[in-house]
């Protein structure tokens, strides 16, 4: 219901942003080449590059975090100027969560800035909890939980905030593989269901091919965006432990790969 | 195959016994184990001093043995000849009157080093300003400026107070500080993320986030307000402990002495010990998030 209403307002536009870090004792180091993107409502954007193209750079000046150093964000029409509850985001490391609240307790974070009324507070998370299936763990303790748990957590936590745009930083890289690509399912899901729009962070060029609609592929530093295409392999009714055999997606993983490959230094 | 297992002799590798308990102790956050470490060493520093007083070799006025000591103590918790314990008052008075300080300039230092080490920790301009002021009050032996205070408070309770407070804040300032400049990015951009403001950030963020930076700052605080505390007793210090072991001079009772040394000395342990706990209770996710 809601997300119709969002559509076509929440659209994403990158005009020109870049960034340079700037520091006092070592030389300016362009991160980010100005980048110009239209990210549409719904859509499941792959950001993939390799380690120091500026593609979480990227993620940061999208969310508000960071100030880019050259050009705008607009979301909606209007310009990004920090963070806001409309960009929710899911980080690469579980240390973003409290560790002296529990997994409700985290979950709850945003709706407490909010000031929802308790009731609504309560509705949401069991909503989240259920969604991510951790409702049995919801008074544990986030640092008695596994890898793949506390990413549900946070997964939970920006969806419970109820934005228009997930943004999600290299958030399966720290787990193993198993868990990974169960994650990679549970992720795919949620998107179909919720049809938000999904900006995904990766060096994964397989986890691109796999979850995105839109691959853009980022150069070395500084990024630039080197390769730009829609997919739609995730749309496909097929698991994705079925999909990852398609002989589609091995060619397009391979693809990419030789594109990425092919761009290094 | 299977016999051999019991016919070898030869061994591979090399045993790590110990590094695999520390991990362990660490692990099972068994601080509390250590307590039968400190009760052996005080066995054996009480053996040692009971030999050594019983060889003879020193005067008792100077080394007195471990029983002058314990009959000390009892004087000190009686009434004699309708004086009430050593020096003027029972133990306790002593204990308490020295207690009531520490934890009175403890408060002050901790109502003073907290918002002064968030705010050197949230803003750099205080940081910048305020950082060597707290440096430099750090860096002075209390006893240095107490002379100050006295000429100020006078030589009463107040002076003392000041005393305490001044040497205690500063630790606290800058453990708080630090830990605020410890406090995870990821922790600080999520809040962010979700909307906090500045004060939201603080109250949900940074304080639980350095909570037991705090404590462990309380700890120094404390220990460095007994050491303060005992020689700041030495003018006009009775009831005390610290007036009590220096009157033990003039009187020549080095039992006096050492029992006062002893007391402050379970003291300071036992009130590390609950601060310990009370570090662990807050951050039990130390070493492990």
């Amino acid at each position: 219901m809601t997300e119709l209403q969002t559509h076509g307002s929440a659209d994403l536009v990158l005009d020109g942003v870049g960034h340079t870090y700037q520091s006092v004792s070592a030389p300016p180091v362009e991160a980010l080449a100005p980048v110009n993107l239209t990210i549409a409502a719904g859509q499941f954007v792959v950001i993939v590059g390799h380690s120091g193209c500026g593609k979480s750079t990227l993620l940061e000046i999208i969310a508000g975090l960071r100030p880019p150093s050259r050009g705008r964000v607009l979301l909606g029409g209007a310009e990004v100027v920090g963070p806001g509850r409309r960009r929710g985001m899911v980080f690469q490391q579980s240390t973003s969560l409290l560790p002296w609240r529990t997994v409700a307790g985290n979950v709850a974070l945003g709706l407490e800035l909010q000031h929802l009324p308790r009731a609504e507070r309560a509705a949401r998370i069991e909503r989240e909890l259920t969604r991510v299936g951790l409702t049995e763990f919801a008074q544990s303790k986030v640092y008695e939980l596994s890898g793949g748990m506390q990413q549900r957590t946070q997964i939970a936590r920006a969806l419970a905030a109820e934005p228009d745009l997930l943004l999600l930083d290299e958030p399966f890289s720290a787990l193993d593989t198993f868990t990974r690509e169960l994650m990679q399912e549970e992720l795919r899901t949620i998107w179909k269901s919720e049809a938000k729009t999904v900006i995904f962070v990766t060096h994964s060029v397989e986890e691109a091919t796999l979850l995105g609609t839109r691959v853009i592929l980022l150069s070395p530093r500084p990024g630039r965006v080197i390769y730009d295409h829609e997919i739609d392999f995730s749309r496909r009714d097929l698991p994705l432990s079925e999909l990852r055999a398609d002989p589609d997606v091995v060619a397009f993983v391979a693809e990419l790969r030789n594109r990425i490959g092919g761009e290094k230094l | 195959m299977p016999s051999s297992r019991n016919l070898t002799t030869a061994i591979e590798g090399r045993r790590v016994g110990w590094i695999s308990r520390r991990i362990d102790q660490a692990e099972n956050r068994a601080g509390n184990r250590r307590w039968y470490g400190g009760l052996l060493a005080a066995v054996l520093a009480i053996g040692l001093w009971w030999l050594l007083s019983a060889s003879g070799r020193f005067s008792t006025m100077l080394l007195p043995s471990p029983e002058q000591v314990v009959a000390a103590f009892k004087q000190s918790v009686t009434t004699h000849n309708g004086q009430p314990g050593i020096l003027g008052s029972y133990l306790w008075v002593h204990f308490w009157a020295s207690l009531r300080r520490v934890l009175i300039g403890l408060a002050w230092g901790i109502i003073l080093g907290i918002p002064l080490g968030l705010g050197l920790g949230l803003s750099r301009v205080a940081d910048r300003i305020l950082g060597p002021v707290v440096e430099f009050l750090r860096a002075l032996p209390p006893l240095g400026y107490f002379p100050l205070l006295i000429l100020w408070f006078g030589i009463g309770d107040a002076s003392k107070v000041w005393l305490l407070a001044l040497a205690s804040f500063a630790p606290i300032t800058i453990a708080t500080a630090a830990g605020v400049a410890g406090v995870r990015n990821e922790r600080v951009n999520a809040a962010l993320v979700l909307g906090a403001n500045r004060f939201d950030m603080v109250r949900t963020v940074i304080l639980p986030s350095v909570a037991a930076d705090i404590i462990t700052g309380v700890r120094v605080a404390t220990g460095f307000a007994w050491t303060t505390i005992v020689a700041a007793e030495t003018s006009n210090g009775l009831p005390g402990l610290g007036g009590l072991a220096w009157a033990s001079q003039k009187e020549l009772r080095a039992d006096i002495a050492i029992l006062a040394i002893i007391v402050i000395g379970v003291t300071a342990v036992l009130s590390d010990a609950l601060l310990r706990l009370l570090e662990r209770r807050l951050a039990p996710w130390k070493g492990r998030a």
